[in-house]
């Protein structure tokens, strides 16, 4: 069962432009895996971190593992790349940690699901969590110390692109599906809006 | 004419009452497709509909509620799982 469903999945996201799929020696149960930032107000935006998981014989009945090939400067991240994320827990392991049953893992949730997880929990640390404390202090008391770290952490990450491969531009420059286009629409508000991105999503503390 | 009637061969086709395009939330196949362990769907292996909404394989769901994490509930709303008489 596991090998057909990890089978489906590896297929599905290979048409994916957020990550790259490599089977590791041709075992379906153990992935490399690279996720990549698409969104340009992620400040990991352009980052390429590789990562690898092994999936344990049981699932979906059991979460996959996942850690990260070069570790990042980040409270939710271990020394060794490994993550502190409650959805690659079971519902029944540590009953004290404070994760919710709803933000485990079922059997309901997909590599997919996991990874998109994983690259939103990097703009949206849990602070208080024990993984890497002084990344959790900086993070709070020199924002800016830690924005440094984290650029530094994705300039980094670009060495592990491999010779050949395509970074995909990012998200918004894709052009829009021409159905959409409606010409007066794009007239008028095009002086109007211009300049408005970038609102506060990067803030930090 | 007279037509006699010799013999005849009756075929009949049955689905499972459940929307055409709905699939097992844990194997992910549809339901007039087997849970991965079987070769053929009917009620070898039948589907459980939970009370929540939420319908799996009866295989699928039972590999989920046997193990000691799932504290019986359902993968998808995490409600305690139980199924309708049907």
């Amino acid at each position: 069962m596991a090998e057909r469903i990890l089978m489906n999945e590896y297929k599905e996201l290979q048409k994916e432009e957020w990550v790259h799929v490599e089977l590791k020696d041709d075992n379906i149960f153990r992935w490399e895996v690279a996720l990549i930032v698409l969104n340009p107000t992620s400040l990991y935006y352009g980052g390429y971190f590789k990562a690898e998981m092994r999936f344990p014989k049981r699932y979906p009945y059991e979460p996959p593992e996942f850690k990260f090939s070069r570790p990042l400067w980040h409270p939710n991240i271990y020394k060794d790349g490994k993550l502190c994320i409650s959805i690659l827990h079971q519902p029944g392991d540590d009953e004290m940690s404070g994760e919710l049953a709803s933000e485990r893992w079922s059997p309901a949730q997909r590599v997919e699901s996991v990874l998109l997880s994983i690259i939103s929990l990097l703009d949206d640390a849990e602070v208080s969590s024990p993984a890497n404390v002084d990344a959790g202090v900086m993070l709070r008391k020199q924002p800016d110390e830690y924005k440094r770290k984290v650029k530094e952490n994705v300039e980094t990450s670009k060495r592990d692109i491999p010779a050949g491969f395509k970074m995909p531009e990012k998200a918004e420059t894709k052009p829009p599906p021409k159905e959409d286009l409606d010409d007066d629409f794009w007239c008028e508000s095009d002086e109007e809006s211009f300049g408005e991105d970038s609102d506060g999503d990067m803030e930090f503390g | 004419m007279k037509v006699k009637i010799k013999s005849w061969i009756a075929v009949a086709s049955w689905k499972w009452d459940v929307p055409e395009d709905e699939v097992c939330g844990i194997c992910r196949v549809q339901f007039d497709g087997t849970c991965p362990n079987c070769r053929f769907p009917g009620d070898d292996c039948a589907l459980l509909v939970g009370k929540c909404g939420h319908s799996f394989h009866m295989h699928c769901l039972l590999d989920w509620i046997n193990t000691e994490s799932s504290r019986g509930l359902c993968p998808m709303c995490r409600q305690k799982f139980e199924y309708v008489e049907q």
